[in-house]
């Protein structure tokens, strides 16, 4: 099928008018993070000049230094945890939401917009408060006598997964809502009629529907995740070293662009690889991937 | 032995009563309709019976068991919905099959009785295909496929041929009447259309307001309509109202307009002044150029439109006070023609008389 003519019988192509905003965002999204990548390829030669040699040397630093090495395996499997984590509360929630019939559900998603939209910083003051020696959490476990030392959820690991998955479990809850949403009811009515219990039509049912937006939800969560930077600080205590972190470090301590360059050119190429390596794996030969109510 | 029977069944939601104090028994074996505008309840009733919709008050019995608080699970139903309600991710084998797999049937049963079923609907070999690949009417088949596969009590049908075209919804009665036949399946459907009632029931329930209005064969509804209600739903019908000039020897006289009057033939008592309505059918009434003579009743009239349907003829009449009839002619050419004057007349005995004002024109 031939595209459309467009071109109204007064002869002003209205396509044109796009052109501009194209090129400029174009130029302002691709200019600069070429040069960022090209910088990759250039050695730190101090005070924040670089080399004129083009050369892979920063790269293979990385590869063979295991510091940076364990910074990659840390931030791939604290993302990968909150993102997993982070489905397994905003599923049923989503489900909850998508299925509601009362009038309350529109102050409920304004709720979790405004969640979505208060600065990370600030849910994390709210964090360190909820997870401190005496917070909401130790203080009431203590008080019980369920454990007699505080649980130490700061400037940890633990802290810093607490951290990424409520900053992005109200993303995934929105997102999934939305999937939900696009599965008629009526399906699900189908499938109790037919003798299905609740969790027979959620497993043959609603989930092989949802597959590609569940996966397609998770993947945004996670690559999120792989951005860790304000949780990692200031919930890791400084022992939480993600890569983003030691981008940051590189950067604005050391003010070594180059290497810099080549920490984030790294970081973006496996975060690249990591979705179109799983996205092929998980959507191959399921042909219901494809089908779904949404058009 | 009565398949399904509603006791008293009432269901509010908040302050709306959907179903009002709704009692029937469905004979085994047989295709009960319920018919009646939207908002009449009809669905309501269809989703209490499939357990949805749980009663506010009353016994819902399905076979012998006392399924009122039961979810639809365990009713033994089998269901077919509007928008045929296909898993789009399954293969139309593995649609069918779904009742079966819930209840832990064995692959080689499984695997016969879907065979079955796509021959009993006439769609052999689709087993692998997917819903997405088939035309409304075949994927209407393959749900009600899925509804017979485990052998339900009753089937239950919710306005299931409101997608398709004219044609095509013709066919698929003629099918699920097939079908129905076969298998003997005692059977709830739900419409709004009265022709289609008509074509598929033994019985129908005529709803309104939450409440059953009338229940019986195609043939009493239409011929033997309890209320105007009934007789301006089922069928279209010609009100008159006015009120009795003189009640009879099995006749009453209505006037229905200055020096105009009617006669009915009815068992009926009603008192001089009562307001009444005279229900007349189309094909009962006949253009004349005259006045009837000899006890016909005679009104007059221009007429306004004329609409030719091949095998009959509707002729719209304009009387004096603004009275719109409708006359149909078997045949549809006659040599009447718009703007002509005629009179309409017909036999007493072809028209019901309700009491109460003439409900709203309907045509």
């Amino acid at each position: 099928m031939s595209a459309p003519d467009n071109s109204p019988a007064y002869g002003v192509r209205w396509t044109l008018f796009l052109w501009p905003a194209v090129v400029i965002s174009a130029v302002l999204l691709l200019f600069p993070q070429g040069l960022f990548i090209w910088n990759s390829f250039h050695e730190d030669v101090g005070a924040g000049r670089i080399d004129d040699a083009f050369t892979l040397a920063n790269y293979i630093s990385i590869l063979t230094d295991s510091f940076y090495l364990r910074s990659f395996w840390l931030t791939f499997y604290l993302a990968l945890g909150a993102a997993l984590i982070g489905l397994v509360f905003a599923f049923p929630t989503a489900y909850w939401l998508a299925r509601m019939r009362s009038r309350w559900i529109s102050h409920l998603i304004v709720l979790l917009l405004i969640s979505l939209f208060v600065t990370i910083i600030i849910k994390i003051m709210g964090i360190t408060v909820i997870l401190s020696q005496q917070g909401m959490i130790n203080g009431p476990l203590l008080w019980l006598g369920i454990i007699d030392k505080p649980l130490h959820m700061l400037s940890n690991r633990v802290g810093v997964l607490i951290g990424l998955i409520q900053y992005t479990l109200p993303l995934l809850v929105m997102m999934l809502f939305s999937v939900i949403q696009t599965i008629p009811r009526s399906l699900e009515d189908a499938a109790e009629v037919h003798g299905a219990t609740r969790l027979s039509m959620f497993w043959r049912v609603l989930l092989p529907m949802a597959k590609l937006g569940v996966i397609a939800s998770t993947f945004i969560a996670f690559n999120l995740g792989m951005g860790a930077f304000t949780s990692a600080i200031l919930l890791g205590g400084g022992r939480v070293l993600t890569l983003p972190i030691l981008i940051q470090e590189k950067v604005m301590l050391d003010i070594e662009y180059g290497f810099g360059a080549t920490l984030s050119t790294a970081l973006l190429l496996v975060v690249f690889l990591l979705n179109v390596v799983a996205a092929t794996f998980l959507m191959r030969g399921s042909r219901a991937a494809t089908r779904g109510a949404a058009p | 032995m009565s398949q399904v029977s509603l006791d008293n069944v009432s269901k509010s939601f908040g302050s709306v009563i959907a179903v009002d104090r709704v009692s029937v028994e469905v004979n085994d074996g047989e295709f009960l309709v319920l018919l009646g505008p939207s908002g009449c309840g009809k669905t309501t009733t269809l989703r209490l019976i499939a357990g949805f919709v749980l009663p506010t008050s009353g016994v819902i019995r399905i076979g012998d068991r006392n399924v009122s608080s039961l979810p639809p699970r365990k009713r033994n139903i089998g269901m077919v919905f509007q928008n045929y309600s296909l898993f789009p991710n399954m293969t139309i084998g593995e649609n069918i099959a779904f009742g079966l797999r819930e209840r832990k049937v064995d692959k080689a049963t499984m695997a016969r009785r879907v065979t079955e079923l796509l021959n009993l609907i006439r769609l052999p070999g689709i087993e692998d295909r997917y819903s997405e690949e088939l035309s409304g009417g075949q994927q209407q088949r393959v749900a009600l496929a899925r509804a017979l596969a485990y052998t339900p009590n009753v089937l239950l049908m919710d306005e299931p041929l409101g997608a398709l075209d004219r044609k095509l919804r013709e066919a698929m009665q003629t099918e699920i009447h097939r079908i129905q036949r076969e298998l003997k399946i005692t059977t709830v459907f739900v419409t709004h259309d009265q022709e289609e009632a008509m074509s598929l029931s033994d019985r129908i329930a005529v709803m309104a307001d939450g409440r059953i209005q009338q229940i019986g064969s195609p043939e009493e509804l239409y011929g033997r309509p309890q209320s105007a209600f009934v007789a301006d739903f089922v069928g279209k019908t010609n009100f008159l109202g006015g009120r009795v000039a003189r009640q009879a020897d099995g006749t009453c006289a209505v006037a229905v307009a200055d020096g105009v009057s009617v006669a009915v033939t009815t068992e009926g008592r009603f008192s001089v002044g009562d307001p009444v309505t005279v229900a007349t059918r189309p094909e009962s009434l006949r253009l004349s150029s005259a006045a009837g003579e000899n006890g016909l009743n005679s009104v007059p009239g221009k007429i306004e439109r004329r609409r030719f349907l091949g095998n009959i003829g509707h002729y719209y009449v304009r009387t004096p006070w603004s009275k719109l009839l409708l006359v149909e002619t078997a045949g549809g050419v006659t040599h009447y023609r718009t703007g002509d004057d005629v009179w309409v007349v017909w036999e007493p005995d072809l028209s019901l008389i309700y009491p109460g004002e003439a409900p709203q024109e309907s045509t």
